[in-house]
C-alpha cells in the first residue's frame, strides 16, 4: 500500500510541476472505467441451477486458472431456468454450459435438420 | 334452102343482130358487173371463211393455251395445297409439341411449389414438435432433477470446461 501512495503522490506531483493538474478528473475516470475492467477481467461469474458448493467451486477455479493462466475471483449466480450445468462469463466472455442451452442447441438441430 | 326450112333470112339476121347487141349491152352493162360483183362478194365469202378458218385456229390455240394454263395452275395450286398441308402439319405438331412442354414446365413448376409448400409445412411441424418436446423435456427435468443428479450434470459439464476455448 506504501508503494502505491508513493508512486500516486509522484505523479500528482509530476502533474502539478508540469501545470497539468488540471488534468486529474479526466484521468481519474479513465484510470476507473481501467480499473474496472482489469476487475471484470479478473472475475469469473457462474451461474448455476442450485447454489455450488465449495467443491464445485474448488474445481471451477481449478479450471479456471488452468484456462486464463491466474486465479480468477469467483461469483455464484443462481437462475434455475437454466436447469443444470453452468454458465461462465468473464468480462465480455461467456461459455454456456447449461442443460437449457444444450436443448436450444437440440431444438435448433431438429429444426434445422435436413430431411 | 333457108326457106324451105321456114327461117327468113332477114328476120334471123335480125336476130342475131339483136342477139349481138342483146349480148354487148348485157355484157358491157350487166354480165361484168354482176361477174364483178359475184367474184367481189365470192372474195368477201373467200376473205371471210379464211377469217373464220383462222379464228377457229385462234380460237383452238387459245382454248389449247387456255387448258394449259389451266392446267399450269391446277398443278400450281396443287402444288400449293399440298405445301400448305404439310406446313400446316408441321405448324400443328409444332403447337401440340409446344403445348405439350408448355404443360409439362407447368406441371414440374407446380409440383416443384407443392414440394416447396410441403417442405416447409413439414419444416415448421418440426419446429412445432422440437419446441414442444424440448419446453416439456424442461419442465420435466425442472421437476425431476434433485441434488444428486445436479451434481451429476455438474461432473459432466466440468469435463467440457477442460476442452472449451474462452477466446
Amino acid at each position: 500500500m506504501e508503494e502505491v501512495e508513493k508512486i500516486v503522490t509522484g505523479f500528482i506531483k509530476f502533474l502539478r510541476t508540469s501545470g497539468k493538474l488540471h488534468l486529474l478528473p479526466q484521468i481519474l475516470k479513465i484510470l476507473k472505467k481501467e480499473a474496472q475492467q482489469i476487475e471484470e477481467e479478473n472475475t469469473a461469474v457462474v451461474t448455476s441451477a442450485q447454489p455450488l458448493g465449495e467443491a464445485e467451486l474448488t474445481e471451477i477455479e481449478k479450471e479456471l486458472i488452468h484456462l486464463f493462466g491466474h486465479k480468477l475471483t469467483i461469483i455464484n449466480e443462481v437462475n434455475p431456468n437454466i436447469l443444470g450445468g453452468f454458465i461462465i462469463r468473464v468480462a465480455d466472455r461467456i461459455v454456456d454450459l447449461s442443460l437449457n442451452n444444450y436443448l436450444e442447441e437440440l431444438k435448433e438441430k431438429i429444426t434445422h435438420e435436413n430431411n | 334452102m333457108l326457106a324451105k326450112i321456114g327461117i327468113n333470112l332477114i328476120s334471123l339476121v335480125a336476130q342475131i343482130i339483136n342477139f349481138g347487141l342483146l349480148f354487148f349491152i348485157l355484157s358491157r352493162f350487166l354480165y361484168k358487173p354482176l361477174l364483178r360483183l359475184f367474184e367481189e362478194r365470192a372474195k368477201k365469202i373467200s376473205q371471210g371463211l379464211k377469217a373464220a378458218e383462222e379464228n377457229l385456229k385462234e380460237k383452238a390455240k387459245l382454248e389449247a393455251q387456255k387448258k394449259l394454263e389451266m392446267k399450269k395452275t391446277q398443278e400450281a395450286m396443287e402444288k400449293l395445297l399440298n405445301q400448305a398441308k404439310i406446313e400446316a402439319k408441321k405448324q400443328s405438331a409444332l403447337i401440340i409439341e409446344n403445348a405439350r412442354q408448355t404443360a409439362k414446365r407447368e406441371a414440374a413448376k407446380e409440383a416443384e411449389i407443392l414440394r416447396q409448400k410441403l417442405y416447409e409445412e413439414e419444416k415448421q411441424l418440426k419446429a412445432k414438435m422440437a419446441k414442444m418436446v424440448i419446453e416439456l423435456t424442461k419442465k420435466t427435468l425442472k421437476e425431476v432433477l434433485g441434488e444428486t443428479e445436479q451434481k451429476k450434470v455438474f461432473a459432466h459439464q466440468l469435463k467440457k470446461l477442460k476442452s472449451v476455448n474462452f477466446n
